[in-house]
């Protein structure tokens, strides 16, 4: 579909409601006899909709990785004299980290399978915060706790214990009863994963990306970039959001972060 | 380096034409006195953090669209944007006392699978074109600048970068046309 450079702009200025209403009437009677025009333009939509979207997460990811440089700052010269003791054994094990980089085989090849490996292991691993959160609730009674809480309880609880068949089942019915439920979602998503499903899971993680819940939300983030690993194109993807997990000092999962970019050369 | 003089106009403009040393001197003039509010309101410092970024996105892009132009400064625009967030999340959170704690309503399940996946495919494919076609259909559809804008920012003729802009989508339109969802929708 390669479009003129004048059709183009009327495209444009139509979809942006910049037209006088004789254009308007004339374009929008061309629209109704021409399906390629009304693809174009349904597309054009499209395509504006993405460019917010993405525009929008690169800001984000802008003000994001900005704060985490500010908590980097540090005044460096007192910090010195604190810790010049540490300093020193720091500098040991980093010359021996960095003599270990150089000396290991750093072909691609290498590190590729290397990385993979990594990414299956952390997706045999049971999640974190479905984890911990089965353990927080079966501390309570569950008089104590809603009948939400319990449902969910049920729900987490099968994940946790491995049986995907059960848990996708028994998810289905919790969202039918909180269906916009984050915690439901996610435990879609989890299946999703463990079911190597990972383009549905890139979906359903992508709702939960700006959940207020912070736990929540580092997870969701940490799975979405690994699961971008496994689908056609999406290493750079992979690699641009683990970079802003690395950055982010509240995250629990900087610390994996930084070990798989170690690996993504 | 932003002068103290500097207009919320310039500091913005500077901040979409990607300048972070921008972003960061707002980060660091304005943050502290959000931590103060968020304190005022019974916040923790997360919170002052996460309602400072969502209140820095929703005025940039309230600048784009022509609500704020400048007419008050950075500070007091950011200021009133955090205290109504503070108090609606105070508000949210007295209604929703009995619902479960963690448990955020975003958007309803009932979304179409394919729209995601176009979705999905669009926002990959976007950023598999260059990096100037990014910024150039970046500034005009995210940002609102128009053409002649555009053009003085990257150093082109205002008809350039619209023969551009439309030779980046072409390439856009191409890419996603070689992709199973969209050549059985909009392949001909």
């Amino acid at each position: 579909m390669k479009i003129s450079d004048e059709l183009n702009q009327r495209i444009e200025a139509y979809v942006m409601g910049l037209m006088n209403d004789a254009d308007l009437e004339a374009f929008e009677k061309d629209i109704a006899n021409d399906s390629d025009l009304a693809n174009a333009v349904d597309l054009e939509k499209k395509i504006r909709a993405a460019f917010e979207k993405s525009g929008e997460d690169d800001l984000i990811r802008r003000i994001r990785n900005t704060a985490a440089e500010i908590r980097h700052e540090t005044p460096v010269v007192s910090l010195y004299k604190k810790w010049k003791n540490v300093a020193a054994v720091a500098a040991s094990v980093a010359f021996i980290a960095i003599a270990y980089f150089m000396l290991r085989p750093s072909n691609n090849v290498w590190n590729q399978g290397n990385l993979m490996a990594y990414v299956d292991t952390e997706f045999s691993s049971k999640s974190a915060y479905i984890n911990d959160f089965v353990e927080e609730k079966s501390i309570r009674g569950s008089l104590e706790k809603t009948e939400q809480e319990n449902a969910l309880e049920e729900v987490y609880s099968i994940i946790n214990d491995g049986e995907y068949n059960n848990a996708q089942s028994l998810t289905k019915s919790y969202l039918d009863k909180y269906p916009s439920d984050a915690n439901g979602i996610y435990a879609l998503a989890h299946i999703s994963i463990k079911n190597a499903n990972y383009i549905e899971a890139i979906n359903q993680l992508s709702l939960l990306k700006t959940v207020d819940n912070r736990p929540l939300r580092n997870e969701v983030l940490y799975y979405y970039a690994l699961c971008h690993f496994k689908i056609e194109n999406g290493k750079e993807e992979a690699i641009k959001i683990l970079e802003q997990i690395a950055l982010d000092d509240r995250s629990e999962y900087q610390k994996e972060a930084e070990s798989i970019l170690s690996y993504a050369d | 380096m932003i002068s103290t003089s500097e207009g919320s106009e310039a500091i913005i403009e500077r901040i979409i034409g990607g300048d972070d040393n921008a972003l960061k001197k707002l980060y660091k003039d304005h943050f502290d006195k959000i931590k103060a509010l968020a304190h005022k309101h019974a916040r923790s410092e997360t919170d002052a953090e996460d309602v400072f970024q969502e209140s820095l996105v929703d005025m940039i892009k309230n600048f784009t669209a022509d609500k704020f132009r400048g007419e008050a400064s950075v500070g007091t625009y950011l200021y009133s944007i955090c205290r109504n967030k503070f108090l609606n999340l105070n508000r949210n959170e007295r209604i929703k006392t009995t619902e479960l704690k963690g448990d955020v309503k975003i958007i309803s399940l009932d979304v179409d699978n394919d729209i995601i996946e176009e979705e999905q495919i669009l926002l990959s494919e976007i950023k598999n074109i260059s990096e100037d076609c990014q910024k150039v259909l970046s500034l005009f559809y995210f940002y609102k600048k128009p053409w002649k804008e555009i053009a003085e920012h990257l150093g082109y003729s205002e008809k350039f970068v619209r023969v551009k802009s439309n030779r980046c989508k072409n390439e856009l339109r191409k890419r996603l046309l070689q992709t199973p969802t969209f050549k059985s929708k909009y392949g001909s």
